[in-house]
Order: structure tokens, then C-alpha cells, then sequence
């Protein structure tokens, strides 16, 4: 591990104009002691060749499937920074956020994650808003931008993968803070980021959240609050299931279930008090198909 | 004789302007076009949001302090709160003309709680805008008939979902016993 530096690590699948873009942005970071790591989940888009061309000085690692999320942690594991910025493929910090990042990091040893406010790419301006504080408890992150010391990594462990897409940034965070490492959101530290174009699947999309809320639940909820969760869930997969006609929502909760003892073999549950700080909507899942 | 609303004098015009409430139901980042599309639609509008205390830090422009309604409390818009007071009856005072509910979908499913707090405040019409900015206008009666489905669904999906709360529990009995025996 190499003391002050930045690890930046970029997940990306075919979206190769959106990415370049990112890259050329944190090329004007003023923070220089950085390297950035991009993995790349098997593009069909000219990726690889793109990027290799126009940045020869990244590390690019390329997969040879489309693993979804466990594309960050072979990027956590070739990084050698002390810090590792998250960033999507069409997100990138503020030119002086990083530096503004690391800063937090060294003042505050117990930080586990420095979460970044993530606005709109339209909303983009010169600079960062002025901010003096020691940022906002928080109990979740964006991937779109936040910055994790790699000791926390190290003790929470990396991402879950069998999630693939989707609330693997909450599950992470549930596991941090059980840690006993904070997070905080930082209004001065600014990333931007583009909304997801709509060709992404809204079905796939649906699938994933309920799938994965249900995993979520499972892995980290105590058990009162574990059992009550996952009842509502199920109520709200049948009545969407009726309303919508569409069977999206029962095929993640049949898939979920059928997992069901793999999942229990990886529980660790938080303390409740968190779980209530964290406010996770149930029903979040239910709103994203259509 | 009537006066255009512009030409009365400043402390009469809000009278006559319309006052809209915006109720952030899906992430930050969504706001800036909500707000856009809505002032395409009411140039003269007033626009407030509420949100919960935890976005506060988030909310950038055009939204300033005064304009920014906060809840914190968990039952805030449920009958007791409602009747308890706070929140809901300083937007109940506002007299909105209309209310925004921004949803990530095209039909507004998984938002009924969110309709439920904007029909609450007694709007004029309920202004539904999705990720991709496309505006729908609801009529308060469209709003409680699509309330009225969802609670027709309601009793038959409780049933199923208890039914299957069962099975769901005796597979997790099963696979902690056979943990436990493991160990």
C-alpha cells in the first residue's frame, strides 16, 4: 500500500464515449499522487482498444465475462492506494475533490468512507461549494462517487457478488459501519454524474433490486427486523406482481428464496439502531419497472 | 375593474401566483429536471419541496432555505401525525396549486404513499414527472381512483404474500437447523 495515493477505480460495460469522457476529466484533478484502474466487464464497443489508445497511462483490466459488480473488487485488488476513489463510467469528481478527500481522510482516522455529493451532470460548474464541518453522518454511499480507505475494505470485505447489479453499495455500507468505521457525506466533495440512459432494461433493473433487497435483508438485518422486512417485501411483490401483470417481481423473490442458505452462510446482522438511521425503502424496488 | 396579476401591487401578488409542491420521492439528481419541466409549465410558480431532514445538505439550486419543507419524524403522514399536526398542516396553510410527484416510472406504481401526502394537501391537479421528463397531469379524482385499485389489491395480496410468508419460513427453519447441526 502506498501512503497518499488515490486508487481510482472505474467499472465500465460499452459505454466507451461516456467513459473517455470520465477519463479526461480526472485528468485535470489537482490531485496528482493518483492512479486510475479501469475494469472492464467484457465491452463489445471497442473499449478496450479505445481507451488503451487514447490513455496508455491507466491499468486497464479487461474480464473475459460480464461479471457485473465483481469487476470493482479485481480493481480493489490490483490498487495500491491508501485510498480508493468509486467511480461509474459516466461519473467523475470536481477537479479538486480528490485532494479535498484525502484531506478528510487523514483528519479523521475512524472515516471509512468519504461519500460524495453526486449531482446531475447539467448542474455542472467551476469548483465545489464551500463547506467547513466534518461532513453528514450518513449510512449508505453512491458509487457514483465516494472515496474508501483500504483498511475498511480490508475488514468489511469487498463487495457481494452474487448480486451482480444493483444495492451492493448499501450492503457494503451496512457491513462498514458494522465495522465500527463511519461515513460521511461531504457536501464540498461534488462528482457528476449522468443519468443511466434508458436503454438499460427496466425489467432487468426490477429484477436485481427485489433479488437483491431481499439478499440485503437477509445478510444484515437483525432477525425481528429480518422477518418483518422480508414479509413486507413479499407483500409488495405479489401486489405489484397483480397490479403490473408482470412477473418480474415474483421471479426475484422464487430466485431469492432459492438461495436462501447460501445467503444465510454470509449473515452478519447490524445493530437495529442502524437499520432504523438508514431508512432503506422497501419499496423502492417496486418503482423502478415500467 | 381586474387587474392582470403583475400590475397589483407586489404585497397582493401572492395571492395570484400559483404555489406548487414539489415532494422529493426519487434521488437528488432527478430534481433539477423536475424543476425545469415545472417551470416550463408555471413560469411564475412558487416552488417548494419537502424532503426529508437527511437530503437537506443536497438540495442545490433553485431550491433556497425558504423554499425547503423538512419531515423527520417517521409517522409524519400518517393519520395520527396528520392529526397531531406539524408537517401537514403547514402545507395544508400553503394552499398549493398544485403538487409535483417525481417518479422513476411511467404509471407511478410504488409511489402510493407519495400520492397519498400529495392529495393530503388538497391541490388542484397532481403534476406526475418521470426520469426522462415527461409530465403527466393527474386530476384529483384520477389520483384516488388509482389509491381505490390499490386497495382492492390489497386484502388478496396479503393473503398470498402470509401464505407464502409460511413456506418462506419453515425453508429458513430448515436451513438454520442444518447450520446449527453443521457446527
Amino acid at each position: 500500500m502506498v501512503k497518499g495515493l488515490v486508487s481510482i477505480v472505474i467499472l465500465t460495460w460499452n459505454r466507451c464515449s461516456d467513459l473517455c469522457e470520465t477519463l479526461a476529466e480526472l485528468e485535470t484533478s489537482t490531485y496528482k499522487n493518483r492512479e486510475i484502474i479501469v475494469v472492464d466487464n467484457n465491452s463489445t464497443d471497442g473499449t478496450a482498444e479505445l481507451v488503451s489508445l487514447k490513455f496508455p497511462n491507466i491499468t486497464f483490466i479487461e474480464l473475459l465475462e460480464n461479471s457485473g459488480i465483481a469487476g470493482y473488487n479485481a480493481g480493489f485488488q490490483k490498487a495500491r492506494g491508501e485510498f480508493i476513489l468509486v467511480l461509474d463510467n459516466d461519473s467523475f469528481p470536481a477537479n479538486n475533490a480528490i485532494e479535498k478527500m484525502v484531506n478528510y481522510f487523514e483528519a479523521n482516522p475512524s472515516l471509512g468512507v468519504a461519500a460524495f455529493d453526486v449531482k446531475n451532470y447539467s448542474e455542472r460548474q467551476a469548483g465545489s461549494p464551500a463547506y467547513k464541518g466534518n461532513g453528514e453522518v450518513a449510512t449508505g454511499y453512491n458509487g457514483a462517487g465516494a472515496g474508501i480507505r483500504r483498511s475498511c475494505i480490508e475488514r468489511a470485505g469487498n463487495l457481494f457478488e452474487p448480486f451482480f447489479l444493483y444495492l451492493n453499495e448499501q450492503d457494503h455500507a451496512l457491513r462498514i459501519l458494522r465495522c465500527g468505521f463511519e461515513i460521511r457525506l461531504f457536501p464540498d466533495l461534488v462528482a457528476y454524474h449522468k443519468q443511466a440512459s434508458s436503454a438499460r432494461s427496466n425489467e432487468r433493473m426490477a429484477y436485481f433490486h427485489t433479488r437483491n433487497l431481499l439478499w440485503m435483508v437477509w445478510r444484515n438485518y437483525p432477525l425481528s427486523i429480518m422477518m418483518k422486512s422480508t414479509f413486507k417485501i413479499f407483500f409488495f411483490a405479489i401486489l405489484y406482481s397483480l397490479k403490473l401483470k408482470n412477473l418480474v417481481y415474483l421471479r426475484a423473490v422464487s430466485d431469492a428464496v432459492r438461495n436462501l442458505e447460501k445467503i444465510l452462510e454470509t449473515r452478519t446482522p447490524v445493530e437495529g439502531d442502524v437499520i432504523r438511521r438508514a431508512r432503506i425503502p422497501l419499496t423502492l424496488a417496486f418503482s423502478v419497472y415500467g | 375593474m381586474l387587474l392582470e396579476g403583475h400590475e397589483y401591487p407586489l404585497r397582493w401578488r401572492f395571492l395570484f401566483m400559483d404555489r406548487g409542491l414539489i415532494i422529493r420521492a426519487t434521488s437528488v439528481q432527478h430534481l433539477p429536471l423536475v424543476a425545469k419541466k415545472i417551470t416550463e409549465l408555471y413560469p411564475h410558480a412558487v416552488l417548494d419541496i419537502l424532503t426529508h431532514q437527511n437530503a437537506i445538505h443536497s438540495l442545490g439550486r433553485p431550491f433556497n432555505r425558504d423554499n425547503i419543507i423538512v419531515y423527520g419524524c417517521r409517522g409524519c403522514f400518517s393519520l395520527r401525525g396528520m392529526l397531531k399536526g406539524g408537517v401537514w398542516k403547514k402545507l395544508l396553510r400553503k394552499k398549493y396549486t398544485f403538487v409535483v410527484v417525481p417518479v422513476e416510472n411511467h404509471h407511478g406504481s410504488g409511489y402510493e404513499n407519495v400520492f397519498k401526502v400529495a392529495l393530503s394537501t388538497l391541490p388542484r391537479n397532481v403534476i406526475v414527472v418521470n426520469k426522462q421528463g415527461e409530465i403527466t397531469t393527474k386530476s384529483l379524482t384520477n389520483c384516488f381512483c388509482m389509491l381505490l385499485i390499490h386497495a382492492f389489491l390489497f386484502p388478496l395480496s396479503l393473503l398470498l404474500s402470509i401464505m407464502f410468508s409460511f413456506y418462506f419460513m419453515g425453508k429458513l427453519t430448515f436451513s438454520l437447523f442444518k447450520r446449527v447441526l453443521r457446527t
